[in-house]
């Protein structure tokens, strides 16, 4: 668990933070979401202690930051940044390996756990382990950095823009196995975006922000079904409906076959969103679903998903 | 590490390089042949007071001693006001180094006769003042433009500070660093051809004593033995930097 208690940031005569308090609940993934700007990443700086606030308090389970040993406290905080960050002048294996060596393992052990975990990342280690950073495409890179962050096995995760630097398609990718990774794993991990689709799609909580503050901490579904100010509903746009179908898994809304052959499927382990985006590029009014193997085992209609989207909460 | 599957060792030819040079230095019969066809009115054609081998041996001392103390001075030096707790002597070193290097090294060598006395060692300390500038310029513009994004991760990770000097400053820093003493190196290689006015030895002898009595042919001997050095170390210092970064290449 990770706990901020009225933070101030001052730069000078400007209040960067200015007075936030926020609890991101152990196992929990927590997106800072809010404008370029706003202090997320100067917030999130200040749990590895790359920051000290002005005023106020952060504290990992009930310890104050402050009263541990900054190298020590960082060693246990997996840290990722957008820029990455790879050491170029060490192997992707050794770079892996860095807190482990900075923990003092042994050879044998950091070189297993190094190969453990670009496979985790979806990296094989023959082809990779022994390449330079120069040597990667960008999502590689990225790749190797969660690689890197993950390697010690720390509780808690700081992922400024982890994301931000890649294409579409890779960043899309990535937040997948990202999130499935995170399912397994249960970090509690403080995510920095300011990307609003991003945040909805792998937040447990988002915290929304503006101009140093918080505007609104709650679940993406509660964010997007009730936004408690006007900055909010500014920041969320006219799309949140259909944000709102992002957070529903296909499955849920799933009816039988009706025997009629479908003309388009898709596959059961989407969004509702997606299958909403298939029926629109499609000019179709419903969708047969299939299974992993292929085989069709549903049907989702139109009506349904615009019933979802404007659904208040049961 | 990663030279591990290429055969030979890169630094095995021009160690090569250097064996053949030497030999090539003591065969001072072909030599005097040679120089004696080439200026056939030269009443002595070869320096004979001492071997060619001998001289380039002397050059290459000198060129050592003054390098290896522009390494162990101006390294750490570089590395110290760098910190910050030596940001403040900043601007004094980098004043001290450039003054070192504007007087003429013929100007320093006498100014350091007095307190160095007549022999190799003014030499030595005159070529240190004078080569000193590249390596602490080089040294201080590599610290100064490190990743700013990797020494975020670093400290993020969790080095400690003299950690993140040994394992990274140095290491991103050390191809402009290298740079630096490949410059500083060859420079002092040639200027240390001025050594024999304090009474140093090494190839500048014959020059300075072919110009005293005109002749042309011990000029030609101490500076073709000066040329050839220089291009060597350049370019095994050249190998070196290749090997000692080997991040920086693609495969
Ligand atoms: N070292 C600094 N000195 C002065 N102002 C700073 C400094 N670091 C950040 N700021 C300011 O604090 C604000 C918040 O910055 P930051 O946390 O990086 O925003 P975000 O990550 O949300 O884009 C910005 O207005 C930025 O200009
Ligand atoms: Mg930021």
């Amino acid at each position: 668990m990770i706990r901020f208690k009225s933070i101030v940031m001052r730069y000078g005569g400007f209040e960067a933070l200015k007075g936030v308090s926020l609890e991101v609940p152990e196992g929990q993934l927590v997106t800072l979401l809010g404008p370029s700007g706003c202090g997320k990443t100067t917030l999130l700086r200040t749990v590895n202690r790359l920051i000290e606030p002005t005023e106020g308090t952060v504290f990992i389970g009930d310890r104050d930051v402050r009263g541990l040993d900054e190298v020590e406290l960082r060693r246990g905080i997996g840290y990722v940044i957008q820029s990455i960050g790879l050491f170029p002048h060490m192997s992707v294996l050794e770079n892996v390996v860095v807190v482990p060596r900075l923990l003092g393992w042994k050879k044998e052990k950091r070189e297993t756990r190094a190969r453990e975990m670009l496979a985790l990342v979806g990296l094989e280690p023959p082809t990779f382990a022994g390449r330079y950073p120069r040597e990667l495409s960008g999502g590689q890179a990225q790749r190797v950095g969660l690689a890197r962050a993950l390697a010690a096995d720390p509780p808690v995760l700081l992922m400024d823009e982890p994301f931000g630097a890649v294409d579409p398609p890779t960043r899309e990718r990535l937040q997948d196995e990202f999130q499935k990774l995170q399912s397994e794993l249960r970090k509690t991990v403080l995510f920095v975006t300011h990307d609003l689709d991003e945040a909805v799609k792998i937040s447990d909580r988002i915290c929304l922000m503006s101009l140093g503050q918080v505007e609104q901490y709650d679940t993406p579904e509660a964010l997007l079904r009730s936004p408690r100010t006007s900055f909010v509903q500014g920041f969320l746009g006219p799309s949140r409906t259909l944000l709102r179908l992002s957070r529903i898994p296909l499955s849920r809304l799933l009816e039988p076959p009706d025997g009629h052959h479908p003309s388009a499927t898709i596959q059961h382990s989407v969004s509702a969103r997606e299958a909403f985006s298939s029926l629109l590029a499609n000019g179709l009014r419903s969708l047969g679903v299939t299974d992993d193997v292929g085989l069709l085992i549903g049907v989702v209609r139109l009506e349904t998903l615009l019933a979802a989207a404007s659904e208040e909460e049961p | 590490m990663s030279w591990r599957e290429k055969s030979p060792h890169p630094l095995l030819v021009p160690l090569v390089g250097w064996g053949l040079v030497l030999v090539l230095f003591a065969q001072q019969s072909f030599w005097q042949g040679l120089l004696s066809t080439l200026f056939p009115s030269a009443r002595s054609p070869i320096f004979e007071r001492e071997t060619l081998l001998n001289l380039a041996l002397q050059h290459l001392a000198i060129t050592a001693g003054a390098g290896a103390l522009v390494i162990l001075v101006g390294l750490p030096l570089a590395i110290f006001v760098t910190r910050p707790a030596g940001a403040a002597f900043r601007p004094l070193a980098e004043n001290i180094v450039a003054v070192g290097q504007t007087f003429p090294p013929v100007a320093v060598l006498v100014l350091a006769l007095p307190f160095f006395g007549f022999g190799s060692a003014g030499a030595v300390m005159a070529l240190f003042l004078y080569g000193l500038l590249p390596v602490v310029r080089n040294s201080l513009e590599a610290f100064a433009s490190l990743p700013s994004d990797v020494l975020d991760a670093a400290r993020g990770m969790g080095y400690s500070r003299p950690q993140l000097l040994w394992r990274v400053e140095l290491p991103l820093a050390l191809p402009v660093i290298l740079a630096g003493i490949r410059t500083s190196l060859v420079l002092i290689l040639a200027t240390a051809t001025v050594a024999p006015l304090v009474g140093g030895g090494g190839l500048g002898v014959p020059i300075i004593a072919g110009l005293a009595v005109s002749n042309l042919a011990f000029v030609v001997q101490g500076a073709f033995g000066v040329a050839l050095l220089a291009l060597l170390l350049d370019w095994t210092l050249g190998r070196l930097e290749l090997t000692l970064t080997p991040w920086r290449n693609g495969r």
